[in-house]
């Protein structure tokens, strides 16, 4: 495999559902082994943190009730919190440069959280108008080159 | 149908669905599970939800992996169980959809529609990232202390090189002393 297919291969990842390191993965395994490499990717790439997370919720259950293991869960919680709005706030800068994505953004966020809207409606509301607005970006783009 | 199996095809379909939906490498499916697992079916409580969700970011490889905490949680007579078929549904369905792309990419190559989808995607998903930190927020702790630190590792993960991981220890140490 050659720089530019993993590049392309990456791209087909991150645009595709599914966690980007196991799309990733399978990518690399269906081009250099066919399906059968596909299939030992995925177990490759989902089998090990499956496992850990197994002992790690198998440890949970057993000692959660501790004073000390609940205060330290109840720290660990806070701080994967801070983690995801640092991950909020680094994704929103990249929006910066058009108010509307600012605004569709900021209507999402509110529509999921506040008005409960399904995960299903939100991406066919607010990600297909995102897509539309790209979609004709692209063809102004076209007719004026 | 006797209880296990509908509970198994319950954490099947719910996962399942998630895994299809789960654009942007899953970054915005978390309120929706969290309205599945807690609210609808009641698998799990807020605060489990929260520190679930943590060892999902704690683990390495994907967070979605906490999908088999769930599972796990959800059937107490076969935890393991629970636990696979959570796995299975978050897994499988984005991977066959991966696999089955993949064979007619090359004929996209050359396509516009990657960067469109993409591209026009992203805001609702960044919002969704947004929601899910209220979701999570939901189960975790409050009061100064606890704010002091969210604050404190959101600019030191904006700001430093520091690792995930070791943010959320150092977070985790704090809460032995101030949290318990």
């Amino acid at each position: 495999m050659d720089n530019e297919l993993f590049m392309d291969g990456l791209e087909l990842s991150q645009v595709l559902p599914g966690p980007n390191i196991l799309n990733l993965a399978i990518y690399c395994g269906q081009r250099v082994r066919g399906i059968p490499g596909a299939i030992a990717a995925f177990l490759g790439a989902s089998v090990p943190p499956f496992v850990i997370v197994l002992i790690a919720g198998a440890l949970y259950f057993k000692y959660a009730s501790n004073p000390y293991v609940h205060g330290a869960l109840r720290g660990c919680a806070v701080g994967a919190l801070g983690l995801t709005v640092g991950n909020a706030l680094e994704l929103s800068w990249d929006e910066r440069d058009d108010w509307v994505k600012i605004l569709l953004l900021i209507l999402t966020a509110v529509a999921v959280a506040y008005f409960k809207m399904p995960l299903l409606l939100t991406l066919v509301m607010f990600g297909g108008i995102g897509v539309a607005r790209e979609y004709r970006k692209s063809r102004k783009a076209k007719a004026s080159s | 149908m006797n209880a296990t199996v509908t509970t198994l095809l319950h954490i099947l379909w719910t996962f399942s669905q998630l895994s299809v939906l789960g654009f942007g490498g899953g970054k915005g499916i978390i309120p929706q599970m969290h309205r599945d697992a807690v609210v609808t079916y009641q698998w799990i409580t807020n605060d489990q939800f929260a520190q679930f969700y943590t060892i999902g970011k704690l683990v390495p490889g994907p967070t979605t992996v906490f999908a088999a905490l769930i599972g796990y949680a959800a059937m107490p007579g076969r935890p393991w169980l629970g636990a696979l078929a959570a796995t299975v549904g978050m897994f499988v369905p984005s991977s066959v959809i991966m696999v089955v792309i993949d064979v007619f990419w090359t004929r996209f190559q050359a396509s516009p529609w990657r960067a469109i989808v993409s591209h026009g995607l992203a805001p609702a998903i960044v919002g969704l990232v947004w929601a899910s930190v209220w979701t999570i927020s939901r189960g975790t702790a409050s009061g100064l202390v606890a704010y002091a630190v969210t604050l404190a590792v959101t600019v030191l993960m904006l700001r430093t090189k520091l690792s995930a991981p070791l943010l959320i220890a150092a977070s985790g140490a704090v809460g032995i002393i101030a949290l318990r």
